[in-house]
């Protein structure tokens, strides 16, 4: 392990382990995640028909969440192992608040829209979708609800689930390090409760968090211990043979049930059994199997050491994995200022495409720019006594 | 593990083949499914949109049946602020009473009627706690306008797609015909408001319980962008003649739509 190069962790916000060691799979596979989440939130978007959601009953979303749940365990329980667990965790709650930042300004964006809309809304043939602007006749408790993450308004609904995923971390991170069965018990039990009864967070004014943390945190504690297990100790394991083929079956069927489904081939009672399954909010059992196939395939097509994730055209799209969070919000970011291009830009498909286009370039520039600035950092800190 | 198959190509394979199965399936699909048929002649300019914009048409086998026997069709129509019409002008130019309009003109020598119960701001849990005076107008198609307060207040979508399926199911219950009707579309609502899963999840009810769906909201977005109709920014005298205008066009839409209901022999 190449410990003594990051001996001394950085700390900056993207501190990352050396990355020599780092896997470039996830990078590229959380980078591609995070793209193709940003390709599904352009409404009525084309390029959408061609990614996961037309094909299976995951999406990105879960990509994005297990292989954070993995990369955040590879970078912070790594870096409890060489600089102490309280000072993992703080890292950690310092991410939280990164995350809490962005938001607030996501919050301070929706309300900006909001208030430049409710003169024009006075049309009374929109009377009942004027009730939107209603959190501005209380903003007292509006802004109370946005800072306690209940008040989650369009595009508003994935960062809290992301900041208490990384909440949660900070308390799992010394469970991630000695007892993983407690962290098995942990967040399989909540989830099997989802399953059976309702058991969700409310939201403002009222309603229930689309994304239910209880569920969704088994897909990111699976990928924590996984990511611990793997990166951290270094544990060697191979699948049985049967796995891979399993799994490859499964996700063709699943491919074969979804197209069914979307096409309306099947008859109702049988698409209502599907959905009750597949369900996004608690991320239902098929959603679950679905991404787990999907993960064994990729997994056993991209060996760690194949040559592909070393191509320069890949590059962009691992960079971008690189630094995940940053990208993140600024993939929100750019799907509220795309939403609002393609509702204004006129119809046909060349609105759409050229918001996907110039959304993901954004994010690669971003990605690059961080990368940049990252670079730059480390040469000033090794030249003179870093900052 | 053991292969290197260049896997990014492969997954590219794996991906256009499917979405070639797709294609071809979906090319297919409509020759199965019905089709509606395009607008009459004497449909205004700014109604128009095409058919496919409108929905795909589902068969109303009872209410077909009851109609060739007795030359009657009971609609109910029940839904929220839009559908109750505030913004028109007077209550005889709200959609429902447009549908009825457009019906008797297109189907003479019936009798037509369109009750409206529209009452503002309810959700559709509110509407269904109101189906037993629905039912007790005997009608033979409910249009049902769902979707507007829950989207707007970002209500649970499941729950939504629960309670319309259970309301689709009481009505079919009592021999009653089911058109779903989707929310309206204007930019400046489109901006600040996620429709996307409220509009998937009344496609959805509408495909779980062979309800029809009128789509509204798809139709509206033609209009608007077409500049066939202007919401936003209008000046405060212009509001009722718009809202007047676009009904009346909703009505025709939906009359055009239940007819091709009618006709269709399952």
């Amino acid at each position: 392990m190449a410990t003594a190069a990051a001996a001394a962790p950085r700390p900056t916000a993207a501190s990352v382990p050396s990355e020599r060691a780092r896997d470039l799979r996830l990078d590229f596979f959380r980078g591609l995640g995070l793209i193709l989440i940003f390709i599904d939130h352009v409404p009525d978007n084309p390029i959408s028909n061609y990614t996961l959601i037309s094909i299976a009953f995951c999406d990105a979303t879960e990509l994005f969440v297990f292989i954070s749940g993995y990369t955040a365990a590879l970078v912070f329980v790594g870096l409890a192992r060489r600089a102490g667990t309280p000072f993992a965790t703080a890292q950690v709650l310092r991410r939280c608040w990164t995350l809490y930042v962005a938001h607030i300004f996501l919050f301070v964006i929706f309300t900006a829209q909001v208030a430049w809309t409710v003169e024009r809304l006075a049309n009374p043939m929109f009377a009942e979708e004027m009730n939107v602007t209603g959190f501005l006749r209380e903003p007292h408790i509006a802004v109370l609800q946005a800072l306690s993450l209940q008040f989650q308004p369009t595009y508003m609904n994935i960062l809290p689930l992301y900041i208490l995923l990384m909440l949660g971390l900070a308390v799992s991170l010394a469970g991630l390090r000695w007892w993983k069965l407690l962290i098995v018990v942990g967040a399989v039990g909540p989830y099997v409760a989802v399953q059976l009864a309702d058991l969700n967070l409310p939201t403002y004014p009222d309603g229930h968090w689309y994304f239910n943390p209880f569920a969704w945190q088994l897909l990111f504690n699976a990928g924590a211990l996984l990511g611990v297990l793997f990166e951290v100790e270094k544990r060697d394991w191979s699948p049985p043979s049967w796995l891979v083929p399993a799994a490859a079956a499964f996700v063709v069927g699943a491919s074969a049930l979804r197209i069914a489904v979307n096409e309306g081939w099947l008859s109702g009672a049988a698409v209502q059994a599907i959905w009750q399954i597949a369900d996004k909010t608690d991320m239902g059992p098929l959603r679950l199997l679905n991404f787990a196939a999907l993960a064994i395939v990729a997994v056993a097509l991209a060996p760690r050491d194949a040559a592909w994730v070393h191509a320069p055209w890949l590059r962009p799209i691992i960079v971008c994995g690189q630094n995940g969070l940053n990208v993140f919000c600024v993939g929100i970011f750019l799907t509220v200022i795309g939403h609002a291009l393609v509702v204004e830009i006129n119809p046909g498909l060349a609105p759409q495409i050229l918001v996907t286009i110039v959304g993901t370039v954004a994010q690669i520039a971003v990605a690059y720019y961080l990368e940049w600035l990252k670079g730059r950092g480390r040469a000033a800190a090794a030249g003179g006594g870093g900052a | 593990m053991m292969r290197t198959p260049r896997p990014r190509r492969v997954a590219v394979r794996h991906a256009a083949a499917l979405a070639l199965v797709a294609a071809l399936a979906f090319a297919d699909a409509p020759a199965a499914a019905q089709r509606m048929r395009e607008l009459p002649e004497d449909t205004p300019a700014s109604c128009r949109a095409p058919a496919a914009t409108i929905g795909d048409p589902v068969p109303l086998v009872r209410a077909a049946a009851e109609f060739r026997r007795s030359r009657r069709l009971k609609i109910v129509a029940i839904g929220s602020s839009s559908t109750a019409g505030g913004a028109a002008s007077e209550p005889a130019r709200a959609w429902p009473a447009q549908l009825e309009a457009a019906l008797r003109r297109r189907l003479p020598n019936a009798e037509i009627s369109v009750a409206n119960m529209g009452a503002v701001r309810q959700t559709s849990a509110m509407m269904v706690a109101r189906f037993a005076r629905v039912v007790a107008e005997r009608p033979d198609i409910v249009v049902w306008e769902v979707g507007t307060a829950e989207a707007v207040r970002h209500l649970d979508v499941d729950d939504f797609l629960r309670v319309v399926v259970n309301g689709i199911e009481q009505l079919a219950a009592a021999g009653i015909e089911v058109i779903l009707v989707d929310p309206q579309y204007t930019r400046d609502t489109a901006r600040l408001i996620t429709f996307e899963p409220y509009l998937a999840a009344i496609a959805r009810a509408a495909q779980m319980r062979d309800a029809a769906h009128f789509r509204r909201f798809q139709v509206m977005r033609y209009w608007v962008d077409n500049d066939q109709f202007q919401f936003d920014g209008a000046r405060p005298a212009e509001f009722s003649r718009i809202a007047d205008a676009a009904y009346e066009c909703v009505g025709r839409l939906l009359a055009h739509f239940v007819i091709a209901g009618l006709r269709i022999r399952p």
